[in-house]
């Protein structure tokens, strides 16, 4: 079976259907191969983190995006992975699969939007994720609070009263070879800090952190509001290990106290560990059939232009849904023009 | 008026047949109704077309869709809905699975849905058809400021066809990136790129470059701009875009007082000069030989990660090209761009020392050098906190990065809003940091904050890529579901141009007809009103409610229409 | 206190209003009885003489879906709508009308959760209020 459109785009999460949206209005037409049961990625499963006004993090743009693709009639392969690349640039033909069944699309140009994936908190073991019940990490509350607008305990399922966040799980980490900021975590933990803090004020949040990343343009208002709310303990210290209590489901984290100026061990009734970004988990397949080669830190580097092969979003490195979409804009003015000089 | 179809949409079986049945009654006693129809899926591809076809057959000029929200059905009717005799805007839906009418008794929820279908069917009899307007849009932009941000949308746009006047306050090209020499990703040579790329700029044909001039005058809207600028030799020109890009950046300014005016006191610029040009070390300032340098930053610009990644840059080459001791002062390290926690890594492990504070550093003069006295914090017990004294030959301070000043005078003159920290426009996530509250101008890099020269690339492609999805066809087209203005009514409070948020309205000497409202009077009879231009109208209805005198009215949104919505006169009449 | 359901008024505005609302109904959340949704395309667009004769002609209680400060697709629609709110809360002051009768909430486009929390909060206030006295 065979198919034909200008571009096809890998994955369609937040920068590809940004950049289908933006191809269509520029006269181009696109076809997204997602390999999940419905489009959207990773962001779509975000909550709107707002407090008293809007805390800027853009999962509202999200949801409006998905919406405009759904009906805007472009073709969605769901359940879809693409499995090689024959041809040469400006006329591909790439194959797909579906379950059994295989397709052909032949096109000129393609667009890598695969994304990325939470780092793997099982494997920071001295956090105890995946054993010990009260620890989850931010992607996970995001997701809790979205569909049952409410955090909490996972093992009692009442709200805690006492919760620490750590940051930087996963990156800028020598030990598990992860040299790179996530650049996205500290504004994406304390978004969810606050808005928690203005709907249950009765939560106390205390944030292991090592440095502060700032994101977007109010930020330092944002961060000034944090800092002042006497409900927020920022401890510039990660921690070392998490103890769990069989009886009473708290967790006891282990971390040096700057104020005290020694070791520590406090009782926290729930923990949400800020994962990092990871590569996506098929970008060694993607690397393979498109011929793509990796940065330092693993993420995929844009090929040569001349290829008519881009890449669009998150799968370049560490980017939020804003970075990410200007990123799919700025991919799609590529994809054109790369489109046009071939005519 | 004619007749209104209905379809009924059965939403792939979630809406059950009986209850279909029992609807049937309901809607026949109206008596405008044509023809109802049911269909299975109304969005899918095949029923669409089914609909055009029997709407085509020209008895109807209205209709209403039984079935779900109505936001699944707007915009793929809006679509097609231009190409049949049907209006698009003359369509309602009557969304009958909402408030939970799956769970009420069936008599509750077959009362609750008429009065839904007997309000969309008051609606759609109210509607007015709402057409389009297409104005020529010619390919001619216009980018205000010359620095890097503006010279990449520049060379973007003219590579595609477009003709582009750049204006430039200075009198040469490249801005804030002047002072930049060095690369951090991989320490290459910046101004070369720059250099390559004003070339560039000056050799493109579809580039008029005008330098020391300066925007004085703007009026009109998208498609139809007119610019006055003022030339270095006082000439006055007329440009005629039918877009505008805003392009013109921050502005550094460093507080010297006290021990911070000392010679050897210095800023990043001056530090990013000194290391392009020294060849081998020493490294020589104001005379002297430097082998200490201290950076303290974070003491302005908490929030901005640029000068992080400059002190981290800079560090690494003075203490690995230089052999110079360097000690970073800061609050955070701020590692938050690509390659960043690389970089900072291999500065430490070169030598750089970080020292984190929370009280400042207090500085003073001890025998010609400077004395930095600062607690170590990254000592775990409190009584190993120790105060430590650098002694430095040189210190190295952040410059802060204020908004330019002209950005008041921009703002003024384009009718773009002022962020509340002196940069332009507010931080709202549905601008997508590129667009401003006008359509047809756009703002990128350091007007808006200032950023790091990768981001604002990526911003000017991203500029580009919606300046020529404007400028494609050739023209824009744009429905008329704007609001308009009465001019007989408009008592010309000047109300309605300081509240619309897209600066879309001015005042006018008209009288001619405007869209929808006709007065068709002779030319003589003009007088002042304020007139809502088509093309830059959102259709917000912010105008509507504000006008004292009710001149103003949304032909698509009456005030009919909510209050029916709430449950006012809509028991049908005849 | 008599037991009564309140009818509501609920203005949805379309960038997140009435999204939620969407999201409120595939997710088949409970609504009280007796709410009756208004569209609008920015809550800039409702006027204070809108919510008037709501209160007029027999609701109990209005409430306002609009977007987030510094949210809103048209910038300042939303702030808008909040000044004459204010406005109007003086006005009900005078007449004796009680204020919690028109109260505004703020939502994004994926609040559907929140959104019916507010009207079954509001429902509660209104039974505890009493019929409106207008009626």
């Amino acid at each position: 079976m065979f198919k034909k459109s200008d571009v096809v785009i890998i994955g369609g999460g937040i920068s590809g259907i940004t950049s289908a949206l933006e191809l269509k209005e520029l006269g181009f037409k696109s076809t997204i191969i997602e390999k999940e049961a419905s489009i959207g990625g990773l962001s779509a499963s975000f909550c709107c983190k707002a407090s008293e006004s809007c805390n800027k993090c853009f999962s509202c743009v999200v949801d409006k995006k998905i919406f405009e693709i759904n009906t805007n009639k472009i073709n969605i392969f769901t359940n879809t992975k693409p499995i090689a690349l024959n041809g040469s640039p400006g006329q591909y033909m790439l194959t797909i699969k579906r379950g059994k069944e295989k397709l052909q699309i032949e096109c000129s140009a393609i667009v890598i939007a695969s994304g990325i994936e939470p780092y793997d908190a099982t494997k920071k073991v001295e956090y105890g994720y995946g054993r010990f019940k009260n620890v989850i990490t931010a992607k996970d509350l995001d997701e809790m609070l979205r569909k049952k607008g409410t955090i909490i305990r996972p093992s009692d399922g009442k709200i805690p009263q006492n919760v620490a966040f750590f940051q930087c799980v996963g990156s800028r980490d020598e030990s598990i070879g992860n040299l790179y900021c996530s650049q996205v975590c500290c504004a994406y933990a304390l978004r969810l800090i606050k808005s928690l803090r203005h709907n249950y004020p009765q939560i106390m949040f205390t944030f292991l952190y090592m440095d502060i990343q700032p994101a977007g343009i109010s930020f330092k208002k944002f961060l000034n509001s944090c800092q002042a709310d006497k409900g927020i303990r920022f401890i510039r210290s990660l921690p070392s290990k998490v103890y769990y209590s069989p009886k009473t489901e708290n967790l006891r984290v282990r971390f040096i106290n700057p104020d005290i100026g020694d070791v520590v061990e406090e009782i926290f009734d729930m923990i949400i560990l800020s994962v990092g970004i990871s590569p996506g988990k098929e970008s060694n397949q993607i690397s393979q059939i498109f011929g793509l080669s990796f940065s330092e830190d693993g993420f995929l580097k844009e090929p040569p232009y001349e290829k008519g092969i881009f890449l669009a979003g998150a799968c370049k490195g560490p980017k939020d849904i804003e970075r990410s979409i200007i990123d799919a804009k700025s991919t799609a003015f590529k994809v054109q023009n790369f489109l046009r000089g071939l005519n | 008026m004619g007749q209104i179809a209905v379809f009924i949409d059965r939403m792939r079986q979630t809406i059950p047949n009986s209850f279909i049945e029992k609807l049937h009654p309901i809607i026949k006693e109206i008596p405008e109704i044509g023809f109802i129809s049911v269909e299975e899926d109304l969005t899918s591809s095949d029923a669409i077309q089914r609909m055009s076809k029997r709407l085509e057959q020209g008895s109807v000029d209205r209709m209403i869709i039984i079935g779900g929200s109505p936001k699944n059905y707007e915009s793929s009717f809006h679509r097609f809905g231009f190409t049949t005799p049907l209006n698009p805007y003359q369509f309602s839906v009557a969304n009958i699975k909402q408030q939970s009418l799956w769970n009420l008794p069936e008599e509750e929820s077959l009362k609750k849905t008429k009065e839904i279908i007997l309000k969309s069917i008051r609606i759609v009899s109210l509607s007015k058809p709402i057409h389009t307007q297409t104005i020529p849009i010619n390919p001619e932009v216009l980018i205000i400021g010359g620095g890097i941000a503006g010279i990449s949308v520049a060379l973007a746009l003219a590579q595609s066809g477009i003709h582009v006047n750049l204006i430039e306050k200075e009198k040469v090209l490249g801005g804030g990136m002047n002072e930049l020499r060095i690369f951090y990703q991989d320490l290459g040579d910046a101004q070369k790129w720059l250099e390559e790329k004003i070339s560039d700029v000056t050799s493109n044909q579809n580039i008029n470059l005008f330098t020391q001039t300066e925007l004085i005058y703007l009026k009109g809207h998208i498609g139809r701009f007119e610019a006055k600028v003022r030339k270095f030799d006082e000439t006055e020109i007329i440009l005629h875009p039918s877009l505008i890009v805003v392009a013109t950046g921050f502005k550094r300014e460093i507080q010297r007082e006290g021990i911070f005016a000392h010679r050897r006191v210095v800023t990043f610029s001056e530090i990013e000069k000194l290391i392009s040009e020294t060849k081998a070390p020493p490294l020589y300032w104001d005379g002297r030989e430097i082998q200490t340098v201290t950076f303290i930053i974070d003491r302005v610009n908490e929030d901005i990660k640029i000068d992080s990644i400059n002190a981290i840059k800079q560090a690494l080459l003075l203490q690995n090209r230089f052999e110079c001791q360097v000690i970073i002062l800061c609050k955070d390290v701020k590692v938050s761009s690509d390659g960043m926690e690389r970089l900072y890594r291999r500065a430490r492990q070169e030598g750089v020392i970080f020292f984190k504070y929370e009280e400042p550093p207090k500085l003073s003069l001890v025998n010609g050098q400077f004395q930095i006295d600062i607690k170590d914090t990254s000592v775990i017990k409190k009584e190993d906190q120790w105060s430590v004294s650098i002694l430095s030959d040189l210190i190295v301070l952040s410059e802060s990065f204020k908004p330019n000043p002209s950005n008041e005078k921009i703002s003024r003159l384009l009718g773009i809003h002022l962020g509340d920290n002196g940069f332009l426009m507010e931080d709202n996530p549905q601008l997508l940091r590129i667009r401003s509250n006008r359509r047809g101008i756009f703002i990128l890099g350091g007007c808006r904050f200032p950023q790091t020269l990768s981001e604002t690339l990526i911003e000017g492609n991203a500029v580009s890529e919606e300046v020529i999805r404007f400028l494609r066809n050739g023209t824009y087209t744009y429905e008329l579901s704007v609001a308009e203005v009465d001019p007989q009514k408009c008592a010309l409070c000047y109300t309605c141009p300081r509240v619309c948020p897209h600066s879309a309205i001015t005042i006018e000497k008209y009288a001619e007809r405007n869209i929808y409202i006709t007065y068709g009077i002779p030319e003589q009879n003009q007088w002042p009103a304020a007139k809502v231009d088509p093309a830059a109208c959102f259709g917000c209805g912010i105008c509507v409610g504000e006008c004292p005198a009710k001149a103003i009215t949304l032909r698509h949104q009456p005030d009919e229409l909510i209050l029916t919505q709430m449950g006012i006169n809509y028991k049908h009449n005849s | 206190m008599v037991d009564f359901d309140p009818k509501i008024i609920a203005f949805c505005c379309d960038q997140s209003g009435y999204p939620s609302l969407d999201m409120a109904n595939s997710l088949r959340l409970n609504f009280p009885k007796n709410v009756e949704i208004v569209r609008v395309p920015c809550g800039g667009r409702i006027e204070a003489h809108h919510l008037l004769r709501a209160l007029e002609t027999g609701a109990d209680g209005v409430i306002l879906f609009i977007c987030y400060e510094e949210n809103c697709q048209f910038l300042r629609g939303n702030l808008r709508v909040k000044g004459r709110i204010l406005y109007l809360h003086k006005i009900l002051e005078k007449i004796g009308i009680e204020k919690e009768r028109i109260e505004v909430c703020y939502l994004a486009t994926n609040n559907g959760v929140k959104l019916i929390e507010a009207l079954n909060r509001k429902a509660e206030e209104l039974k505890r209020l009493g019929p409106n006295p207008c009626k």
